[in-house]
């Protein structure tokens, strides 16, 4: 009984991956078959009745609207901002900055690109900046590798913070308490993706190389991402050290020797200024910064919109607890609102200028639902499988199996988790909800704390996510030619698995130390 | 047309689920909105016309 208990908890993942690694099924379609299995396993085995089926499912989708709605609204301004010609200009000022190879690739492939991340997500870094590699003379094959790792460092509080949303929400820990000891164990990883990037780009001369400058880098944005979530500007943690360290590479850049390469493809000027073209996301910084005043986030506390779930009971026993007010959306402190506001003051003042193109709001919209209409319903019904997982007790009978490898090694084994949810899904949100529920269950069970574990799961999953094989194909598509994915795949793999054992090594030593 | 479709599906599925089983608690209520989605996920693994 206990063996065919943990079989059926462990299916609707099983499904999942099957669907996506062996069938090559579309995320959704895998998430449709990953649900039934749920619903079909949690209704004969566990004991759990429609009441609670019905309830679990609907937390679900809960819980996607509050993720769906920084997704689509993050990626209206991201297409609204391409459109304006503001990404371009952007770009374009960063190919002009250095003729030095080592330092351009770093700049592009690692701190432009998590920039990228932290505005747009869902593989926009890798379709923007690989070919912006490509120009600056690298091989196409490199490039995308160098830019699936040199961006994955952004991924958790990339997308305005949506996988940080997602952990929270799934394992309970409190957002504040997360963020700073989180930035801090992701310098590492931002350490290590550029030295990464830099071997890809220049071998292991180019690490030599790049050493004192990646370190002083990683310290600046590691410091920076760290003081933000001291704030609570979570959603602007990856944007803003992503900005600060382009803005370091390029001020050390500024003195080397002149491309040639790079010095061709610049004759074409610019939309518009460096200025103009960053100013909707200094717009958004800046709102992300003023809903941190605790005399606004006070204004506007009682403002929001959750549901409110009883506490119910499956037919063996297993007690799901009553949620006032579940998955809350505030109109301060999600970052929705202050996307869509930063949208509407973007096109005041283009228009002022008389920089605005007439159509774009429109063609923006269409861009956003083309590009996030999949997804939703692929993340829809993972989360809901994740939830009726979780409320049935099914994950709690994984965390039971899990237990059995001991802490330590659970503690190594975290980060792989989170990579192999994200891996599969290409998302460190998808991750984050579908493991997120084990991850909880297993850190009571092996008494370890539950902040490190959910800390583990996020950085694993940051990781896989940008070395997952819709990133290759996405690059690949992009470049199109002869790249095979398979071949950027074999590039960038082992730097994303070297890089999430190192990550296992450091929450492990960082549990040892007695940090909870 | 069959993402947007399930698109919209999805998004009438919550207050479905959520008033048959979080509000009302009524098993026959929850057991027709977990069919309804039910139907979806069947939809959603039929093989696309165009492939």
């Amino acid at each position: 009984m206990t063996l065919l208990r943990f079989l059926v908890a462990i299916a609707p993942v099983l499904a999942l991956l099957g669907g996506i690694l062996v069938l090559r099924w579309r995320a959704y379609r895998a998430a449709a078959l990953a649900w039934l299995v749920a619903v079909a396993g949690a209704a004969t085995v566990y004991g759990a009745g429609p009441v609670l089926i019905a309830s679990a499912s609907a937390k679900g989708l809960s819980l996607t609207l509050l993720v769906m709605l920084i997704v689509w609204s993050a990626v209206f301004l991201y297409t609204l901002a391409a459109d304006l010609g503001a990404v371009d200009s952007i770009a374009r000022r960063i190919l002009d900055s250095s003729g030095d190879p080592l330092v351009l690739g770093l700049l592009l492939a690692w701190t432009f690109s998590g920039f990228m991340q932290g505005i747009a997500g869902f593989g926009v870094p890798v379709a923007i900046v690989a070919p912006l590699m490509v120009l600056a003379g690298h091989s196409p094959v490199r490039s995308i590798a160098a830019v699936m790792i040199g961006h994955s460092w952004a991924i958790t509080f990339g997308s305005m913070g949506s996988s940080f949303f997602a952990v929270q929400l799934v394992t309970g820990v409190d957002g504040a308490a997360l963020g700073p000891p989180l930035a801090l164990l992701f310098i590492l990883p931002i350490f290590f993706t550029g030295l990464s990037v830099a071997h890809i780009v220049a071998g292991w001369g180019g690490v030599r190389r790049a050493l004192p400058l990646v370190a002083a880098a990683s310290g600046l944005m590691g410091a920076l991402m760290w003081a933000l979530n001291l704030l609570g500007a979570a959603p602007v943690s990856s944007m803003l050290p992503g900005l600060l360290g382009s803005l370091f590479l390029w001020l050390v850049g500024r003195g080397r020797s002149t491309n040639t390469t790079v010095a061709r493809i610049d004759q074409v000027t610019p939309r518009l200024s460096f200025g103009w073209a960053f100013l909707p996301y200094g717009l958004l910084t800046l709102l992300s910064l003023l809903a941190q005043v605790p005399a606004i986030k006070d204004a506007a506390a009682g403002v929001s919109f959750a549901l409110g779930y009883p506490g119910l009971r499956t037919a063996q026993g297993f007690a799901v607890p009553a949620q006032e007010a579940y998955a809350p959306i505030r109109l301060v402190g999600h970052p929705a609102p202050l996307l869509l506001l930063s949208a509407v003051l973007t096109y005041l003042l283009y228009r002022r200028r008389g920089l605005w193109k007439p159509g774009a709001v429109d063609r923006a919209r269409r861009a956003t639902v083309r590009q996030s209409t999949g997804t939703t319903v692929g993340v829809a019904l993972m989360v809901m499988m994740a939830l009726v997982v979780t409320d049935s007790g099914m994950a709690a009978v994984l965390a039971d199996a899990a237990e059995e490898l001991g802490g330590s090694v659970y503690l190594v084994a975290a980060p792989f988790i989170g990579l192999l949810g994200a891996f599969v899904t290409g998302s460190n949100t998808n991750s984050n909800v579908m493991f997120g529920p084990l991850q909880l269950f297993a850190s009571q069970a092996l008494a370890l704390s539950t902040l490190t574990i959910a800390a583990a799961q996020t950085l694993g999953g940051s990781i896989g996510s940008g070395v997952a094989p819709d990133k290759a194909l996405i690059g690949a598509s992009v470049l199109g030619g002869d790249v095979r994915e398979g071949e950027v795949m074999r590039r960038a793999l082992p730097y994303g698995l070297l890089g999430v054992l190192l990550i296992g090594l450091e929450v492990l030593a960082v549990s040892l130390l007695g940090f909870r | 047309m069959k993402l947007r479709l399930s698109l919209f599906v999805v998004i009438i599925s919550l207050p479905l689920l959520y008033i048959s089983g979080a509000h009302l608690q009524d098993g026959q209520l929850s057991t027709w909105a977990i069919i309804f989605v039910t139907a979806l996920c069947l939809w959603l693994l039929t093989p696309e016309r165009n492939r």
